[in-house]
């Protein structure tokens, strides 16, 4: 295959081009006009955006109506993550839970998430969902891995959707 | 009576033995019907009715493990059976519906998910939707049958294999079920625990997560988990298992079928025992004592030419535990040889239940007997010592060796004498071969999942060792170790299987 170059002509630069001057007095005059008029710069990370219902930022855990971790360890989340950012550890839980098994290591690595959301796809029992928080942040490598409880801190309360442990 | 000796299964004509029922013959030429309550390993009860399947001619349809090849007195034509026909699969679809009524759905914490044939056919066969809107029967969970086996009555689907296995296999008759309709559920006698030793069988016949192992309960999802085909090094019975492991970490055993060995079972014992496998205090790495009497971690390259330069100084007999594979027992004998001295093994003798487990304890003793090694009884010198197990080398026979070239699974187990020391993987991570009691040649298949990363496998070490004693020894590599035992006289009338074969693969149902 032969390739074509076509050579492409350049304007030489005029001399009030090269004197700069009008340049920089137009950029000048965006900034004044720019001043009068309203602000739309946003003072974060005090003033956040509200970001839309569908979005997705970083998965947390809920607990059911009634404060009880909704996970049960079934490690779908884990299988399906393609990053393999969750890391489980099953665990027997005591008698009288509501349910016979919970996670005893849920280790979410926020270094690997990728924001898919497919670990709130797989999750059976809707125990972990993608926030609303896109504020993740660690001054160290070990503060980017959020350990369980933390998970459950940050994901709260979720009254709606599947409780199917609830009477058990 | 017409002599019938066929059966037409989906237009295909199989041959069948007198007695052989249609889902026999339609599993042994690898055709599949569904089946729960059938087990090729006991009597046939025919009340679950998943394996329904058309008999042309019928209006109905009947159940396959029940239905014999051979028709009726009267009629002279061979049976005309469809497994796939519509009337099969609604029949079918029709059971699984009934089934699904009352079960939980419990797949998320339920540890048969991934091998649970309630699972798998109602993929096949089950609707997105109940018909039936009441409410699912509440049952007990999480009982207790003896220590080591856990009921859930919810999952049960009554198929009663549980019950006819304590009948039929170990005739201890531990289990019946119990209650009528949907209350129905299986109950254990009042003693509380099985009096067999074989009662973990339950747990891989019961085809839902009705009946759980306590000790692998919750522990992983089979999905993460390495498998593996290998042997049960027990006992010298050698039954045929498979390993599962994940991240190092040994998860389970359970029987492979092989109906020469063990059949379809194994015993608790043997089962439960690979929890050695899991020690904390696993040697990872070979370690050399320096000059101050102090460990050091090293290479494996490192580590042989301390070792071949030990022995040299030192000189002697070889102790090998009675569960090394055939190739590490004929490098035994071949170190044994160059240093000069004799190569024996060491097992211990345990007791025979009459049924799979037998007294020797030594997983290979007769595979060393083949080869010729003397059996240690009673501690002598030893330069070199390999121990997997703390049962078979005890602590007498091993300080008693004052080895100074140790392979071992457990640092616990090096004696104090030792100037270098080689991981030694357990039974689960070593490639080889055994022979049972019976003089049955066995593979046993390493588990990648298993022990710790980049372990070197022991023939390569002893081989290595001996290339450097300049004993005039030559590397064979596993073909050619395999190739010089099929030489010796004593293994004339075995043939030993190619290091590569993999082990014979037995259905698990
Ligand atoms: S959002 Fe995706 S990458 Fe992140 S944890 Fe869930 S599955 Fe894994
Ligand atoms: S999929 Fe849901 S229930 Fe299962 S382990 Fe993940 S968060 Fe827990
Ligand atoms: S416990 Fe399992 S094997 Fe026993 S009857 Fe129930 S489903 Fe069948
Ligand atoms: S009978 Fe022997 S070989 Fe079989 S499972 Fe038990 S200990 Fe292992
Ligand atoms: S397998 Fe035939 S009725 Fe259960």
């Amino acid at each position: 295959m032969t390739v074509t170059v076509k050579p492409v002509r350049r304007r030489k630069a005029s001399f009030l081009d090269r004197l700069y001057l009008p340049a920089i007095a137009k950029g000048l005059s965006i900034t004044f006009m720019r001043m009068f008029k309203p602000k739309v710069t946003m003072q974060f990370p005090e003033e956040r955006w509200t970001v839309r219902d569908e979005y997705r930022g970083m998965p947390v855990l809920v607990s059911d109506d009634e404060g009880r971790p909704k996970c049960v360890a079934c490690s779908l989340c884990e299988f399906v993550c393609p990053p393999k950012a969750i890391f489980i550890v099953p665990d027997e839980l005591e008698a009288g839970n509501n349910v016979e098994r919970g996670p005893a290591v849920f280790d979410l690595n926020m270094l690997r998430c990728i924001y898919c959301g497919l670990c709130e796809e797989a999750c059976p029992e809707e125990a972990i969902f993608m926030s609303k928080n896109y504020l993740v942040w660690g001054a160290e490598r070990e503060d980017m891995i959020f350990h369980k409880d933390k998970l459950y801190e940050l994901g709260g309360v979720r009254e709606e959707g599947v409780k199917k442990w609830k009477d058990k | 009576m017409a002599d019938v000796k066929t059966v037409f299964i989906n237009g295909v004509e199989y041959p069948f033995d007198a007695g052989q029922t249609v889902i026999q013959v339609a599993h042994e030429n690898g055709l599949d019907v569904p089946h729960y309550c059938y087990h090729p390993g006991l009597s046939i009860a025919g009340n679950c009715r998943i394996c329904m399947v058309e008999v042309e001619g019928d209006a109905k349809p009947q159940v396959s493990c029940k239905l014999e090849c051979a028709p009726p007195p009267w009629v002279s034509e061979p049976l005309r059976i469809q497994t796939e026909s519509e009337l099969a699969k609604s029949a079918r679809a029709g059971t699984m519906e009934m089934l699904l009524v009352n079960h939980p759905l419990d797949c998320p914490i339920c540890d048969q998910a991934g091998e649970c044939h309630l699972q798998d056919y109602s993929y096949q066969l089950g609707q997105g939707q109940a018909s039936s809107s009441t409410a699912k029967t509440k049952l007990p969970k999480n009982v207790a049958f003896g220590e080591k086996i856990v009921y859930d009555a919810e999952r049960c689907i009554k198929c009663t294999l549980c019950v006819r296995f304590c009948e039929e296999v170990t005739e201890t008759n531990e289990l019946n079920l119990g209650g009528r309709g949907d209350e129905e559920i299986v109950i254990m006698s009042s003693k509380g625990e099985f009096e067999t030793d074989y009662s973990m069988n339950i747990i891989d016949i019961c085809p839902v997560g009705a009946l759980t192992s306590r000790d692998f309960r919750f522990k992983s999802r089979l999905w993460f988990m390495d498998f593996a085909d290998s042997v049960c090094t027990g006992c010298a019975r050698g039954c045929n298992v498979i390993t599962g492991g994940r991240n190092g970490s040994m998860m389970r055993m359970e029987p492979r079928h092989n109906a020469d060995v063990n059949q379809w079972w194994m015993c608790d014992q043997g089962r439960l025992d690979y929890r050695y496998v899991n020690t904390p205090t696993r040697i990872a790495t070979p370690r050399i004592k320096t000059a101050d009497g102090v460990w050091a971690a090293a290479t494996v390259d490192d580590a042989i030419l301390a070792a071949a330069a030990a022995l040299k100084a030192a000189g002697g007999n070889v102790l090998v535990d009675g569960g090394c594979t055939l190739e590490e027992m004929h490098l035994a004998q071949q170190l044994a040889a160059a240093l000069g001295g004799k190569a024996t093994y060491a097992a211990a003798t345990g007791e025979a239940d009459g049924f799979l487990r037998v007294a020797e304890q030594g997983a290979n003793a007769a595979g060393a007997e083949l080869l010729g090694l003397a059996r240690a009884t009673k501690a002598g010198a030893a330069a070199v010592l390999v121990v997997e197990r703390d049962a078979n080398v005890p602590q007498a026979l091993r300080d008693g060796a004052d080895a100074v070239v140790v392979f071992a699974t457990d640092a616990d187990h090096v004696p104090a004498s030792a100037q270098v020391v080689f991981p030694f993987g357990s039974s689960a991570e070593r490639d080889g071969l055994f022979v049972n009691t019976d003089g049955r040649v066995q593979v046993a298949q390493r588990n990648p999942g298993i022990g710790p990363d980049n372990l070197t496998p022991p023939y390569e070490l002893l081989e290595e060792i001996l290339g450097e004693l300049d004993a005039g020894y030559d590397w064979h590599g596993r073909d050619g170790i395999v190739a010089a035992i099929q030489a010796q006289p004593a293994f004339a009338k075995i043939s030993l299987p190619a290091a590569q074969a993999t082990a014979e693969v037995g259905a698990t149902s």
